[in-house]
This record gives structure tokens, sequence and C-alpha cells, in this order.
């Protein structure tokens, strides 16, 4: 009895762990599996599997943000060929001189040589950030930065203007203000907050680090800290706890007319069946300083891991979805922004997705965050002195932000 | 305590236990109700009451994800973690009763303390030495994690259990001629029954909950449930309606089994607090 | 007739009962306490995920030292033992209400009524976040009820406030955690013996007199048996916060766990979130697991 019981138990866990390690079906294709982010509009990747015209058999593997780059990270430390492992990756831009120099990726010259896509149709000045020691790492697609977003049924009623210049904008953020709404902005202490200050400083052309070494005390890095203060003493209520979808939704749900909402996101507020503002929303840029706007350059990279075991595989699979006809499908159909230089231009792309003139424009003007390996931790730094800055009421912007400079300059 | 009371304390009374009530009910109701209209109606406040029920969020969950494997995952995990930790802990238990010295048990308190140790301080060293194996990825490691958070503590909780059982009972079975091995399954398991059924039930209940563990541990054939709600609030998905749908049917099983097994989860969790 | 004579059929190198125990021990070993001290030999090292942990980067304690000056963790620190404080409060408070209120009711009434108080405690963490998140919401319910009683958001900034973050995330957790105090409790009002109220009811004591002096006292080894459990859940809970305010504003509901979740995750320093981790264990025992070994050791030496 006792002898049956413990065979049994054994079978059991024996059983167990076959089922839970091995479900190693022989695939007639060979994978290919792309590691991707849950927040790419969801008909922009949803067929790829069906639609791929390659031979192999491609399985995307999405996550949401928060768990993308550990899962990345977890891949590439994997030995080649474990089951899983991902072969093709989509990186965010400031992780990719991490990622490289780490040794992770594998350089893409020879396999583009190989397969006929020549590199130069993108971006020049994203391909720059992607070239290390000569090599070039990825392909960007997905641009985006922040735009003002609005209710143009709101505007005509109320006889707004569209604001022109900074100066107009933090006008007519007071004025919502004072009715009761605001201007709806990401302030809470996540990336959202980082970008908007970002932008508003690279529209005065300032930068965080100037001649190699890290300045955070320069007159144009506190001036704006101050324009950033300003805007977010004019924001929404509860916009201190707002990352990029909650400012979504106050634009979704009416509750702010005005928002800055980062463009990966617009089509979200496109979508009639979640969105109030589905037929009246407009665009235009963000304006930090002046009348300037300048992007906080955010792209997303294709690359292909270092422990890839069919590099060509995965390479075919990259240039299929960074192709001229996939990405313009993709812009019509779901609002995102290649890195193509020549889709820009396009007509059709230029009439259907309103927000991409402002983009673009906001790109030529635009920077790349800083590289450096401390960054990531002096972000999350920054977010928490951003959030600090828009929650007291006088903040000396100074103090702060020689804080951190004693922190961080000298490691930088 | 059933002294009588003025008339109005006792409407007092009720009144506060409806309080508590509804605010228990309530964020649960939202959510179901939430997941039964249109994302542009969830934007009305108050959330209207009643309303004509739309299917949408769950048609749309069922078309774009693949629902059923979560689910399958979810209840495999749940469950071979569930019979792991039950059938070691009896036996870990019934060792630490067997043990004639009295250092052993006070050590067994000590197992407690493998409730405090933080996710983040096993998470990657486990990780590391999972993959090196190549279970990264598959169900069983993330049985594995679940085993070795709830063993200790369920450890203690049997053993808890087993030291009430009076030793006439092992007495009686040793001078019937059993040996320890069949008076542990012929005696000790069928009075331990509601211990086991107790400490089954929280098991699940963690199992079927955890998210940092199954995240870090599965890719995206072995997701489990709450995975899978983890990636719709990932920071960019904004479809409010499809949210409430995948975290209804994520947290509607594990409360079917609560109602039905109260008595057990009742029992389980008390143990230790009353009885110890 | 007690535990000793049974142990007289156990001989000398009798290996039962290792091999009964040995499952569970290599079980917890292997994956459990060797992590840990791998984690622990990780924090003594400046390794970033996908670095290389070697002897050139053993930096000994001064990951400790640097986190003891970095005035996030100070602040962490802080907000962990308000956290933990604020929720095991209010769990007891609440809970004692909640559970003497059921008592008095009839039996059957208590049937029906205790599985929807239990409710919350099965939801998952990151459920009850989503839920809490839409409910505090500026344009949620809670603010509308709190406008109608007159309470604008000036007033109460919820979780987008500096004062008030930390005790929106307590909130939540009440409502998780609420449900498992009240279970214990009930379970132990009911082992109290209904003749001692007899004898207080004849004796004309009323029914608050009755609470404090009769109940309080007898619950007193359940109340400690709550506090250290939920207690250290408390310290390592990190879902809820997460949710909702991801350690904001300014850090005012940063707590130990989250900020060593996010240093890992998101900033890449893997030591320093070892480190910080290590922080918590140490923090959960000092105030949460010792004193509970020892109370129950001392209870069992009074058995």
């Amino acid at each position: 009895m006792k002898k049956l019981l413990v065979v049994l138990v054994v079978m059991v866990l024996i059983s167990g762990f076959v089922f839970a390690t091995g479900s190693k079906e022989a695939s007639a294709k060979s994978d290919v599996v792309v590691s991707m982010w849950t927040g790419i509009p969801r008909e922009h990747l949803a067929k790829v599997q069906d639609t791929f015209p390659g031979s192999s058999n491609i399985i995307v593997d999405e996550v949401g943000y928060g768990s993308l780059k550990q899962k990345q990270l977890l891949s590439f430390q994997s030995a080649k060929g474990t089951s899983g492992n991902l072969d093709v990756v989509f990186v965010n831009g400031p992780w990719m001189s991490e990622f490289v120099n780490a040794g992770y990726l594998m350089s893409l010259d020879e396999l583009a040589a190989a397969a006929g896509v020549d590199l130069d149709a993108y971006d020049s000045a994203l391909m720059s950030n992607l070239t290390f020691n000569g090599k070039t790492y990825g392909i960007p697609t997905f641009l985006q930065c922040i735009v003002c977003a609005y209710d143009s049924n709101y505007f005509k009623e109320n006889n707004i203007k569209v604001p022109t210049n900074y100066d107009e904008l933090l006008a007519l953020a007071k004025q919502l203000k004072a009715k009761g709404t605001g201007i709806a902005m990401p302030a809470s202490q996540a990336n959202g907050s980082y970008t908007t200050w970002s932008q508003l400083l690279y529209s005065a052309d300032g930068y965080i680090v100037q001649d190699g070494k890290l300045d955070l005390t320069s007159d144009t890095v506190v001036a704006s800290l101050e324009r950033y203060k300003a805007l977010t003493d004019n924001s929404c209520d509860g916009a201190l706890n707002w990352a990029h979808e909650g400012v979504i939704k106050a634009l979704q749900s009416k509750v702010a007319p005005l928002g800055l909402s980062m463009s990966g996101n617009n089509s979200y507020l496109h979508d009639p069946s979640a969105s109030l503002i589905a037929d009246s929303v407009r665009y235009f840029p963000l304006y930090g300083y002046g009348d300037t706007a300048a992007a906080n350059q955010t792209y997303w990279v294709w690359a292909i891991p270092a422990n890839c075991s069919d590099p060509k595989a995965a390479f075919e699979f990259i240039a299929w979805v960074t192709s001229y006809d996939y990405e313009k499908k993709a812009t019509l159909d779901s609002y995102s922004i290649s890195g193509l230089t020549a889709l820009a231009e396009d007509k059709e792309v230029v009439s259907k997705v309103p927000f991409a003139g402002v983009v673009m424009e906001a790109f030529s003007n635009g920077k790349p965050d800083p590289i450096n390996p401390n960054f990531d931790s002096l972000k999350s730094k920054m977010n928490a002195l951003l959030s600090g800055v828009a929650a007291s009421s006088k903040p000396n912007f100074k103090a702060l932000l020689s804080e951190l400079q004693s922190e961080y300059g000298a490691k930088w | 305590m059933k002294q009588k009371v003025k008339w109005y304390f006792t409407i007092f009374e009720r009144a506060l236990l409806i309080i508590f009530l509804f605010a228990a009910v309530f964020p649960i109701w939202l959510i179901i109700t939430n997941s039964l209209k249109s994302g542009v109606d969830t934007f009305k406040i108050p959330p209207s009451v009643f309303f004509k029920p739309v299917l949408n969020n769950y048609q749309q969950l069922f078309k774009t994800t693949n629902f059923e494997n979560y689910f399958k995952n979810s209840i495999v995990v749940a469950s071979f973690t569930t019979v792991i930790v039950v059938m070691c802990g009896t036996f870990a238990a019934y060792g630490i009763r067997l043990f004639k010295s009295k250092k052993v048990a006070k050590l067994s308190n000590i197992l407690l303390v493998g409730r405090a140790v933080p996710y983040i301080t096993i998470l990657i060293p486990l990780y590391i030495m999972l993959n090196k194996i190549g279970l990264t990825g598959s169900l069983l490691a993330v049985i594995i994690a679940h085993s070795t958070s709830t063993l200790p503590f369920n450890t203690w909780l049997i053993s808890g259990f087993m030291s009430d059982v009076p030793g006439e009972l092992f007495e009686s079975a040793t001078i019937d001629g059993c040996t320890r091995m069949q008076t542990l399954f012929r005696i000790i398991f069928p009075t331990l029954k509601p211990a086991i059924a107790s400490s089954a039930i929280l098991v699940l209940q963690f199992s079927w909950n955890e998210l940092i563990y199954a995240m870090g541990f599965t890719n995206m054939k072995t997701y489990t449930m709450t995975v899978a709600v983890a990636r719709y609030t990932g920071g960019m998905v904004v479809n409010w309606g499809t949210i409430g749908a995948i975290a209804c049917l994520s947290s509607i099983p594990i409360i079917a089994v609560g109602f039905f097994a109260q008595k057990y989860l009742i029992s389980g969790m008390t143990a230790g607090a009353v009885k110890g | 007739m007690d535990r000793k004579s049974f142990g007289l059929s156990m001989e000398k190198g009798d290996l039962l009962p290792t091999i009964l125990i040995l499952p569970t021990l290599l079980i917890v070993l292997c994956f459990t306490i060797i992590p840990m001290f791998y984690g622990i030999y990780v924090s003594l090292h400046e390794y970033r995920l996908g670095g290389s942990l070697s002897s050139e980067n053993l930096v000994g304690i001064s990951n400790y030292v640097n986190a003891f000056k970095d005035s996030t963790t100070k602040k962490a620190i802080v907000n962990t033992v308000i956290f933990a404080v604020g929720c095991v409060a209010g769990d007891l408070v609440f809970g004692t209400i909640i559970s003497v209120l059921l008592y008095r009711l009839k039996e059957g009434v208590q049937h029906i009524l205790r599985p929807f108080m239990i409710m919350p405690l099965l939801v998952a963490p990151i459920v009850t976040s989503l839920m809490w998140t839409s409910l505090l919401d500026v344009n949620g319910v809670i603010y509308w009820a709190l406008g109608k009683i007159g309470i604008t958001y000036a007033q109460f900034k919820g979780v987008s406030g500096t004062s008030t973050a930390l005790f929106c995330c307590i909130t939540a957790h009440w409502w998780t955690n609420i449900p498992f105090v009240v279970i214990v409790l009930s379970a132990g009002l009911l082992c109290i013996s209904e003749d001692l109220y007899e004898a207080a009811y004849c004796d004309g004591v009323g029914l608050m007199k009755t609470f404090w002096y009769i109940t309080l006292p007898l619950l007193k080894s359940v109340y400690m048996t709550i506090i250290l459990i939920s207690g250290v859940d408390t310290i390592k809970s990190m879902d809820v916060v997460f949710g909702l305010t991801k350690g904001g504003p300014n850090n005012s509901s940063m707590t130990l766990n989250l900020y060593s979740y996010l240093q890992a995750f998101e900033s890449g320093n893997m030591s320093y979130a070892m480190t910080l981790s290590v922080l918590t264990l140490i923090l959960a025992l000092v105030c949460f697991g010792i004193p509970f070994v020892r109370y129950n050791n001392r209870k069992r030496n009074q058995s």
C-alpha cells in the first residue's frame, strides 16, 4: 500500500516535470522568437505571424514595458540555443549603448549587405546613434515624442486659438486651470515627466552634458525647470500621479481638453470605442521655448542578440518589418511613425496621420538622451526631483540640481 | 457577548457592518461591471448600476490573446505546487514529530523566517541557477519558486496541527503492529485531513495570485493568468474594458474556490494563531 | 503516553525521521538559502545585470555604506516602517470591529456574510492595485463621493499629494488584508467560552466593559500572531504600492522593497538592489520575525 502510494507520487512528479519542461514539438519551420512590447498599437504587429512571407515561423513574445528590459537581459545571458531564447529584440533606443557595450547584440552590417538592405534609407541622425565602433547594431522604428493633443470642438466652442509658442501655451494652460480643468501632463514619478522636461530643455538648445561633463546647474537647465514648474502648476488635478496612460484617459474622457500625449499612444485617442474625442482630436507641437519644439528623440530599435542561433532568419524578419511597404501600411493603420526618411514625405501618410508632421518637425530639432552607464540611475533620480518640484510650492531649483550634480558629476 | 443593548445601538451596529461589507464588495462589483461595459461607458461617474451588459471586451480578449493557455498554465502551476508543498510539508512535519529532541521542534519555528525573505533576493540568483539547468521559461521553474516560498510556512502550520494529535493515537497504532510509515498513511492522514485541506487552500491561493516569480520565470508559452493581467498594465495600454475583463477572469476562479472551501480557508488561517 | 514514550520505538541511527524531513530541507536549502547567500555575495560587489561578477568588482560593504548615505533609502526605510505600522494597526482596529459586529449576529447570517468579507483576500494583488487606481482617480467614484460631503481635491490630494500618497497605499492594503484579520479573530472569538459572557451579563457588566476586560485579554495570543505574520507580509509587499503610485510623488510612498525592485529592473543596479533587499530582510526580521520566533518558543515551553 505504502509502496504503491510512493510509486504514484513519483509518477505524478515525473510526469509534471516532463509536461512542464518539454513541449519541444518538432516544428516544420524553424522558429524566430521576437521580443515585443505590448504598448505598440495592436494592429501594428497582430497579424505578423500570418503575413510574414519568409520561411520562418514567427513567434511574438509580448510583455509590458516594465518587464521588457528584464526579459531581454535575462534572455541575453542564457546559453545559445536555449528554447525560448529571443532571436529578434525590440529595444528602446537608450538601452542600445548598454546592450552593445556588454556585448549582447550582433552587428547588422554584413547581414544587411547580404540581404541587399540599404541602411542609409533610415534617418541618419538616429542611425549615427546606433553605430558603435563603426558598426551598425540596429534599425530604428516607431519614433515618438510628446506632442500637444487637443479637442478641436472645445477650442471652437470657447473661441480658443491654437498656441504658436511657449508663452501662449502657458497662458492657455492658465486659462484652462481657472476654468477648473487644466493641461493634462504625465507629471508622476515616472519617465513621462523626464521626457516632458527634457523636451522643454532641448527646445532652448540646452543639454545636461556639456563637453562630455555632466552640467545640471547651468542657467538653461534651471530655466527649463522653471518652465516645467509653470506648466505643472496649471495641470489637471491628479496629474501628479499620471503616467502616459493617465493623460490619454483624461483626453479620452474629456476631462482635459488639452494634453501632452506621447505620440505613440495617439491611436487610442482616435478609437471611437474608447475615446469621446475620436472625431475632434487635433495636434500641435509642444513649444518648449519660444516657438521651438524639440523632441526627446524616443525611438525603438530592431536588433539581433549575440546568442541568436539563426541570424539570417532573424534579419530576414527585420528587413521585412522595416521595409517601405510594411512601414507605410503600419503607419496608415495604427498611426505609428517609422524611421524611414522617405515615408515622412509620402502624401498619403501626411494626410492620414495628422501628427506625423508635428513629430518629424520636433525630431529635426531634437536630441537623444545622453549615453552613459549612469544615465538610467540619474534619470530615475531626476524623475523623483521633477515630481518633487511639481509637488512643492516654492522649490529651490538650484539647490536640488546641485545636489544631484554633486552625486553624479564625478562618476559621469 | 450577547448582551441586550438599546435598539438604536443595534441599528448603529448593523449600519456600520453594512458600510464595511459595501466597502469590501464594491471594488469587485465595479471591476466586474466595468468589464461588461464598453470602454466609453466606464467614464461615467457615478457608475450606472443598471445597464445593458456588453460582451465586447471578453470577445476581444479571446480573439487577440491566448487565454485558454494562460488559464491552463495557472491551473497546472497552482495544483502541482499544492501537491508538492502538502506532501513535503506533511512528511517533514511527521519527521519533526518523530525526532526525540525538543530542539528540533524549536528549530521548526525558524521555518517561519522563510516567510520574511523578499522576492528580489531570490529572484535573480534563482534565475541564474535555473538558467544553467535550462529550466527557465518552463512551468517547472515557477512551480519550484512557488514551492520554495510556501514550504517553510506550511510545514510549520502542519506541524502545529500534528502536535495536537494525541500521543495515544500513535501508541495504539504501534501496538497494533503498524510500521511508522503505515501509521502515517493509515492514521495520521485521515486525522489531519482538515489541516491538510487548509494548507492546500492557502498554497493554492498564493500560487494562483503570485506575480513576480511567474513573470520572471515564464515565457510566452507558459504565462499564467496574473502575468497576463500584468502585461496589460505595462504603462501604455489604455483600453479599460479589456483590463477589467482580464482582471475578472483571473480573479473569479479563485474566489469561487475560496467560497466553496471557506471552511478550510478559515481553519487554515486560524491555526497557529488560535491553537498555536 | 506523551511524545517521549512514542519515541521509544526509535533506535539510535534511525534514519526515517531524517529521510522524511529531507525533501523539505533540500528544497528550502537549494532554492531559498543558497540563492539568498548568493544574493548577499552579489551585494558585496559592484554588479550591473550583464556585467561580470569577479574579484575586481569586490567592493565589500561600500554598497551598504552608500545605501545609508542615499537619501532615498533613508526615506524608504521610514516609509516602510510607517506603512507596516499603519497597515497592521488599521488591520487590527477595523478587523476587531468587524469581527465583533459579525459575532453579534445570528449564526446563519454570519455564515452568509462572512464569505463576502473574505473576497478581497482572494483577489490578486495586481488586480487590487488596478481597482484602487481607478477608484482613487480624481474623476473616479471616491472623489465623487467625497465631493458630496464637501471635500475637494485641493483638500485631499489622494495619490498625487506627498502627504497623502502613503495613506492611500495603506488604505488599499487594509482592503486586502482586513479579511485575514477578520477570519482569524472570528475563530478566536468562537473559542472564548460563552460561560464567561453569561457570568458577566449576570453581574450586570455592560457591553463595552465586557469587551475590554474579558474578550481582549483572551485574544492576546491571536493578536500577537496576527501582528507578526501581517507585519512581515507588509514589509515584503510591493504590488499595491507599485500599481498605485510607483513610489511617488517625490518618493513619499517609496518603500524599501519597491526601491530595490526599481533599482534592479529600471536602473540595472543589481548589486545595489540586492543590498536593499538584504536590508529589507533584516528590517523584517528585527521588527517582526525574531520576536515571533521567541514568542512561539516561549509558548511551546509553557504548553
